[in-house]
C-alpha cells in the first residue's frame, strides 16, 4: 500500500495577520510557517494507517519555496518515510495550476491512496483535492473523519452536515480529510534527528499564474458591539423589525 | 593609580568582555560590549524545534489535565496523572535533552533544555515535579557519578522509566543546608543509612534519590534507590500552592545503600549540592518566565473581553500600566535568563563536558543564577498578584487561573534557597570574587575614582543605538561599585552582620544585571530594526526604573554607613547620582507599551 499526503505551508494560525502595503498579500516579515492544520491531520491518518498495515509506505507531497523543507521535516518526524517538494516561488492562489503540478508528480508515484487536508488555513479554498483527484482520475471522497482498507476497497466515514455517511471506494482513491478526534502526535526529539536523514527530492516545477490574480486583500471589518433591545417577550417585536430593517437579514 | 588611563580602560574592556563570558558578576565592571550576548532571538532552528515540542505538548497534554493535576488525581492504572505526563515527556526526549547520546540523551546544551522548561511552565505543579526530576535529581549523577552509575542510572531517567529527587533539606536544616543530622554508617560492602529528610519533591513517587548524609562527620552526597526496605515516605504535606506535585519526608530507618552509590568522594556534599542548586535556580527562573508569560497572556485576553463603562477593562490607564510592568520585566528576565544560561553552556563548551572537574563553571555562575531565582520569582509573584488585581472579583476566584497562579508561585521565592539566602549568596560570592581578585574590580573602581576626581565620567564605547540609556546604565554600574567598595572599608568582616546592607546591594546588583541585558536584547533588536517602536519604548522604562531603584537603595545604604558624611563622600555620591540619572516619562512609556502589546503580542 502506498498512500501519498499533499501538505502545504501556511502562516502559523496563532499569528495576527497583517496586509501588506500592496493590499493584495500579507506581510511577510516575521511569519513562520506551518504544516496546514487539516494537512497535518491528514499526515496524521496515514501515519496511524501505516502503523496498522505494515508494508505501508507514506509519502508526502508539497510545492512551495525552499523552506518548505522545515515543514517538510516536520511530516517525516511524524513518520512519514519519505517527501517531494515540488520547489516554486510562485504566490497562487491558482488551484488548477498548482493541482496541475502536484497531480504529475503523484502520477509517477502511482499510490493507492491520496490524502490531503479539507482545505488549506490560508487560502480555504477546499479545490486542489478535487481537482488532482480529477486530473488523475481517480475517485474522490471528501470531509472523510476516518478509513480502514476492508477487502481491498476503501471504506470511509464522511462527515456531512446532517450526519455521516459511510462511503466505499475501489483503490486508487482520493481522501480530503476532515478535523475529527484524531489529534496530530507531538513528534519526539529523537524521530526529528531520524527525519533528518530521510529522503527528501527536490523537484523544481515552474506554476504559471495565468488565470486570475488577487486585487485587493483586506481584513474583516473589526467586530462592533452588541446591542440590547429589552428584555423577555416584549422585547421579541422591536428584536424582529431590527432584524428586518437595519439588519435586512430577514 | 596606573598610569595611562586610556589604556588602563581599554584593557579594562577586554577583560570585561572575556568576564562577561565567565559569570562572576563581570558584567558589573564595566560596559556589556555589543554582539557579546546572546538571546532568545537568535535561537537555532534545532533550538526553536525542540521549543516547540515543548509548548505542543503543554498545551495538549499538560493543560487539558490542569484540574486532575491539582487534585493528584490516578489514571485507571493508578499511575497519578503527573507523572504519566512527565513519563510521556520522557518518551518525547523532554527529560533527556542534555544529556548525553551515550546514557540514553540527546546531547544537547543546557540552553535548549531550559528553553523547554519555559514553555513547560504553564502549571506550577507540572513544573516543580519535572525541574525535580531533571534538574537536581538527574544532573548530580551527570556531574558527579562516576561511569558505572551513570551508566546505571541516567538511561533510566532520561526516559522518565524512573523518577528522581533531591533529598538535602531536614526538619532542622533548612536555609543551613549543610548542617543535616542524616547518619550514613560504612558496614560491610552497605552504608547504612538513618535520619529523615523533609520537603522532598516528588518523594511519593520517585524511584530514585540524591541524600545528603553525615559519613563519619562529613557530609557526603549518595544515590539512593528508595523503593527497599528501612525507607519510608511521610504524609503530604498540605501545602498553599503546587498542590499537584508531590512534598513529602523520606525516612531512613537503617536503609542499605550499596558502596557503590557514594557519589563523588566522601565529604563532597557542599561541592555537589551548592553546584547543582546554581543549576536549580536557573531552571526555577525558566519556569518563571514560562508561568508569567501564559499568566500575562490570559490577563489580556480577560481585559480585552471583559467590559466595564462599555469599555474593555484593558483599555484603562492603571491596567494597562500593570500590562506595561508585566510586559517590561518579562522582557528583562528573558534576557538576563538566556544570557546566563548560554554563558554557562559556553564555559562548558570550553572545558569539554559534563564531570565534576568542568563545575566550577557552574560556580562562577552562582551570582547570575541567584540572580535569576529571585528576579524570576519576583517578577512571577507581580505578575500573578496584578493579574488578580487587573480580573476583579473574578480573578479571585478558582475558575480563574489568576488565583491558582498567585498561589503556585509564591514556593518560587522559597525553594532552591529563598530569595533571602539567595540575596545573601550574590553579595557573599561578589565580595568574595573582589577579595581573590577573579574580578578586576579594583582596576574598576581606580577608573571611577578617577572619573569622579576629573568630574567627568566616559562611555568607553562608540555606540550609536542606544547610547544614552548605555552610559546611564554603565553610570549605575560605576556608582553601585563605588557603594559596595564603601561598605566594605566601612565595615570590613562585620559586613556579614549587616543583612540589610547585603540585602539592597544585591538588589542594586539584579537591577544593574536587569537593565545591562534589557539593553543588549533591545541593542540586537533595533540594529535588525525589529519592533523599533515597542522595543525603545521598553528598554527606556527599564532603564529608568533601574536607575532610579537603584539610587534609592544606594541612597539607604549611604545613609546607614555614616551619620555625618564628609563633604568628599557626599559631592561623590551626589556626582555618581547625576551621572545615573536618567527620567523619563513613564507614564506615556507605559502607555505605549501597553498598546503596542495588545496590537502585536509580542515579548510574551
Amino acid at each position: 500500500m502506498k498512500i501519498v499526503v499533499c501538505v502545504k505551508r501556511v502562516p502559523d494560525t496563532a499569528l495576527k495577520v497583517k496586509i501588506g502595503s500592496d493590499r493584495k498579500s500579507i506581510e511577510k516579515g516575521d511569519v513562520e510557517y506551518i504544516v496546514s492544520p487539516y494537512d497535518e491531520i491528514a499526515v496524521e491518518h496515514a501515519i496511524r494507517f501505516k502503523e496498522k498495515t505494515p508494508g505501508t509506505e507514506v509519502v508526502v507531497v508539497t510545492l512551495g519555496p525552499a523552506d518548505s523543507e522545515k515543514n517538510m521535516r516536520t511530516c517525516l518526524a511524524m513518520g512519514a518515510d519519505r517527501g517531494i517538494l515540488l520547489q516554486s516561488n510562485a504566490d497562487t492562489m491558482d488551484s488548477f495550476n498548482v493541482a496541475k503540478a502536484l497531480s504529475d508528480a503523484i502520477s509517477q508515484e502511482k499510490p493507492d491512496l491520496v490524502l490531503f487536508g479539507i482545505k488549506a488555513t490560508d487560502t480555504d479554498s477546499s479545490q486542489v483535492g478535487a481537482i488532482v483527484s480529477m486530473l488523475l482520475g481517480i475517485p474522490f471522497l471528501s470531509t472523510v473523519v476516518s478509513f480502514s482498507l476492508e477487502n481491498g476497497k476503501i471504506k470511509a466515514d464522511s462527515e456531512v452536515e446532517s450526519g455521516h455517511l459511510v462511503l466505499q471506494s475501489t483503490i486508487p482513491c482520493a481522501l480530503s480529510i476532515q478535523k475529527s478526534n484524531v489529534d496530530p502526535r507531538i513528534c519526539s526529539l529523537i524521530n526529528i534527528r531520524k527525519a533528518k536523514q530521510k529522503e527528501l527530492k527536490i523537484v523544481p516545477v515552474d506554476i504559471p499564474n495565468d488565470h486570475f490574480e488577487i486585487e485587493k486583500m483586506e481584513l474583516p471589518a473589526e467586530r462592533t458591539g452588541g446591542k440590547i433591545v429589552g428584555h423577555g417577550p416584549d422585547a421579541v417585536k422591536e428584536l424582529l423589525r431590527l432584524l428586518h430593517e437595519e439588519a435586512k437579514v430577514i | 593609580m596606573k598610569s595611562g588611563f586610556l589604556l588602563s580602560q581599554k584593557d579594562l574592556l577586554q577583560s570585561v568582555e572575556k568576564l562577561s563570558l565567565k559569570g562572576s558578576a563581570g558584567f558589573l565592571l564595566g560596559p556589556t560590549p555589543s554582539g557579546t550576548m546572546f538571546t532568545r532571538e537568535q535561537f537555532t532552528e534545532e533550538q526553536k524545534e525542540v521549543g516547540k515540542i515543548a509548548t505542543d505538548f503543554a498545551n495538549s497534554k499538560i493543560r487539558p489535565n490542569d484540574e486532575k493535576i491539582e487534585h493528584k488525581a490516578k489514571e485507571e492504572d493508578g499511575t497519578p496523572t503527573i507523572i504519566k505526563l512527565v513519563k510521556e515527556a520522557g518518551e518525547l526526549g523532554l527529560l533527556g535533552i542534555d544529556l548525553p547520546e551515550e546514557y540514553g540523551g540527546l546531547n544537547m546544551d543546557f540552553t535548549t533544555m531550559m528553553c523547554t522548561l519555559e514553555n513547560l511552565a504553564i502549571n506550577g505543579s507540572y513544573a516543580a515535579t519535572h525541574i525535580a526530576h531533571l534538574g537536581i535529581g538527574t544532573l548530580p549523577i551527570l556531574f558527579f557519578g562516576n561511569e558505572e552509575q551513570k551508566k546505571k542510572y541516567l538511561p533510566k531517567l532520561a526516559t522518565g522509566e524512573w523518577i528522581s529527587c533531591y533529598a538535602l533539606t531536614e526538619p532542622g536544616s533548612g536555609s543551613d543546608a549543610l548542617s543535616g543530622k542524616t547518619k550514613a554508617v560504612l558496614e560491610g560492602d552497605y552504608y547504612i543509612l538513618n535520619g529523615t529528610k523533609q520537603y522532598i519533591t516528588n518523594g511519593s513517587w520517585a524511584d530514585l534519590a540524591i541524600v545528603f548524609a553525615r559519613l563519619d562527620n562529613q557530609y557526603t552526597g549518595f544515590i539512593v534507590e528508595l523503593n527497599q526496605p528501612g525507607i519510608s515516605r511521610g504524609a503530604e504535606e498540605k501545602k498553599m500552592g503546587i498542590k499537584g506535585s508531590s512534598t513529602v519526608s523520606l525516612i531512613f530507618e537503617n536503609a542499605k545503600v550499596p558502596k557503590e552509590n557514594l557519589l563523588g568522594k566522601v565529604g563532597d556534599a557542599a561541592t555537589i549540592a551548592l553546584n547543582i542548586l546554581n543549576l536549580g535556580r536557573l531552571e526555577l527562573g525558566f519556569a518563571t518566565l514560562g508561568a508569567a508569560k501564559d499568566v500575562a497572556k490570559y490577563t489580556i485576553e480577560y481585559g480585552k473581553q471583559r467590559k466595564q463603562f462599555a469599555r474593555p477593562v484593558i483599555e484603562f490607564d492603571m491596567q494597562m500600566a500593570k500590562l506595561a510592568d508585566m510586559v517590561s520585566r518579562i522582557f528583562s528576565l528573558d534576557a538576563l535568563i538566556y544570557r546566563t544560561v548560554s554563558g554557562i553552556d559556553a564555559g562548558l563548551k570550553s572545558k569539554g563536558g559534563h564531570s565534576a572537574s568542568d563545575v566550577d563553571v557552574i560556580r562562577n555562575y552562582a551570582i547570575e543564577a541567584s540572580i535569576c531565582k529571585v528576579e524570576g520569582s519576583e517578577m512571577l509573584a507581580q505578575v500573578a498578584g496584578d493579574s488578580v488585581k487587573m480580573m476583579g472579583g473574578y480573578g479571585y476566584c478558582e475558575e480563574y487561573r489568576s488565583e491558582k497562579a498567585v498561589r503556585d508561585c509564591f514556593i518560587n521565592m522559597i525553594f532552591e534557597g529563598t530569595n533571602d539566602i539567595n540575596r545573601l549568596v550574590i553579595f557573599d560570592f561578589l565580595v568574595k570574587g573582589i577579595y581573590n581578585q577573579e574580578i578586576p574590580f579594583r582596576d574598576f573602581m581606580e577608573m571611577v575614582e578617577s572619573s569622579l576626581e576629573k568630574k567627568n565620567l566616559a562611555y568607553p564605547i562608540e555606540d550609536s543605538i542606544l547610547s544614552k540609556e548605555k552610559h546611564k546604565v554603565y553610570a549605575a554600574k560605576c556608582l553601585t561599585a563605588w557603594m559596595i567598595q564603601q561598605c566594605i572599608i566601612q565595615h570590613g568582616k562585620d559586613i556579614k552582620n549587616q543583612q540589610q546592607v547585603m540585602k539592597n546591594i544585591s538588589d542594586m546588583v539584579i537591577q544593574i544585571y536587569a537593565a545591562d541585558s534589557s539593553l543588549s536584547r533591545a541593542h540586537y533588536l533595533l540594529h535588525d530594526k525589529k519592533h523599533a517602536g515597542l522595543v525603545s519604548s521598553l528598554v527606556r522604562l527599564i532603564v529608568s526604573q533601574s536607575t532610579s531603584a537603584i539610587q534609592n537603595l544606594g541612597s539607604q545604604v549611604f545613609a546607614s554607613l555614616w551619620d555625618t558624611p564628609s563633604q568628599k563622600k557626599q559631592e561623590e555620591w551626589n556626582q555618581l547620582c547625576s551621572w545615573a540619572e536618567y527620567k523619563e516619562n513613564i507614564f506615556a512609556l507605559k502607555q505605549e507599551i501597553a498598546k503596542a502589546t495588545l496590537e502585536e503580542g509580542l515579548f510574551i
